[in-house]
């Protein structure tokens, strides 16, 4: 990665300021899309730890215990906990599985340890990205600053 | 030159550039439908994943409208592997006509670059050249073959150069 790196920083350094402007735009915009990923992927990710959490919450429960089902924000019902061992998840595009507490609890962890493998990959990619965003920045401003001197 | 048949060519040169602009349009929405497919058959593949998990009587549900609908697993693993199938092929089909597309898009740009050109050189006869240039290119138009002025003036200086070169030489 190094030496391809040094080549591109090279070849920025040889383009016309038109160039190099278009290089910066088409960079920021990347870096702005992968950020809008990164935040998209916490948020799923705190959304499965609230899962997790609920799931134990819930494993404690005898069967029996009487709880407030909501049915709107503002309206609950009675209701008796029926089975507290078995959950339905639901795994996208429509499907739900029936799982047992533990396995409901171990897709959640491997969904959030499949997020946070993602979260890394790209976060090293835009890092990559905002450097070279910023590279093409410091150039630029340089060779306007040629520029105005110049003429 | 004429001021009517430089109209006509100004005109000539707008509708060349809207059919551009169309083109370009077109690129973007069928790379929007591009990313739909592809979010889409990431969704099914880490389904397929969790499916292939299970064991085999294990219940699995459809939510069908507000229902849940109880499924076999070997029915929901075809449907999902089918859906899988289908997106991969429009995929691929989206890939030929987005290919497609960008080599019209190329030959487009190239036209209207030398389109622009001819009518510059139609203007010089008429006009002197900045004010020209003020006149026919507003900023938004040149944003949309991403050309700037200052490219034109160089071009067509370089074209006016060997212009001026030929006539020497046939002096």
């Amino acid at each position: 990665m190094g030496s391809s790196w040094k080549s591109g920083s090279m070849g920025l350094e040889r383009m016309s300021v038109e160039q190099l402007k278009a290089v910066k735009e088409q960079a920021d915009l990347e870096v702005n899309l992968l950020q809008d990923s990164l935040n998209n992927i916490r948020t799923a990710t705190t959304r499965l730890e609230i899962a997790s959490s609920a799931l134990h919450d819930l494993s404690h429960r005898p069967p029996g215990n009487h709880i407030l089902v909501p049915l709107t924000a503002s309206l609950y019902v009675p209701a008796t906990l029926h089975d507290s061992q078995h959950v339905l998840v639901d795994v996208g595009t429509g499907y739900f599985i029936q799982k047992t507490m533990p396995q409901g609890k171990d897709y959640c962890h491997r969904k959030i340890n499949l997020l946070k493998s993602n979260f890394d990959q790209l976060v090293d990619v835009a890092s990559k990205k905002k450097s070279v965003a910023d590279e093409a920045g410091v150039i630029l401003q340089a060779k306007l600053k040629q520029l105005a001197s110049s003429s | 030159m004429s001021s009517s048949n430089l109209k006509d060519l100004q005109r000539e040169l707008e509708n060349k550039a809207n059919d551009l602009s169309k083109l370009q349009k077109e690129i973007a929405k069928n790379h929007q439908m591009r990313k739909k497919y592809t979010v889409q058959l990431g969704e099914n593949e880490l389904v397929l994943k969790e499916l292939d998990l299970l064991k085999e009587d294990a219940n699995v549900y459809k939510l069908i409208g507000p229902v849940l609908v109880k499924q076999d697993l070997a029915e929901a693993n075809a449907n999902v592997r089918k859906r899988i199938e289908y997106i991969s092929a429009e995929l691929k089909r989206l890939d030929a006509t987005v290919q497609d597309l960008e080599e019209k898009q190329n030959s487009k740009k190239d036209t209207v670059c030398n389109f622009s050109l001819l009518t510059f050189l139609a203007l010089f006869s008429t006009f002197t050249w900045i004010l020209s240039l003020n006149m026919i290119f507003d900023e938004d138009k040149l944003h949309a073959f991403s050309i700037s002025k200052f490219q034109i003036l160089i071009y067509f200086k370089n074209v006016f150069i060997t212009r001026e070169g030929i006539n020497l030489l046939q002096k």
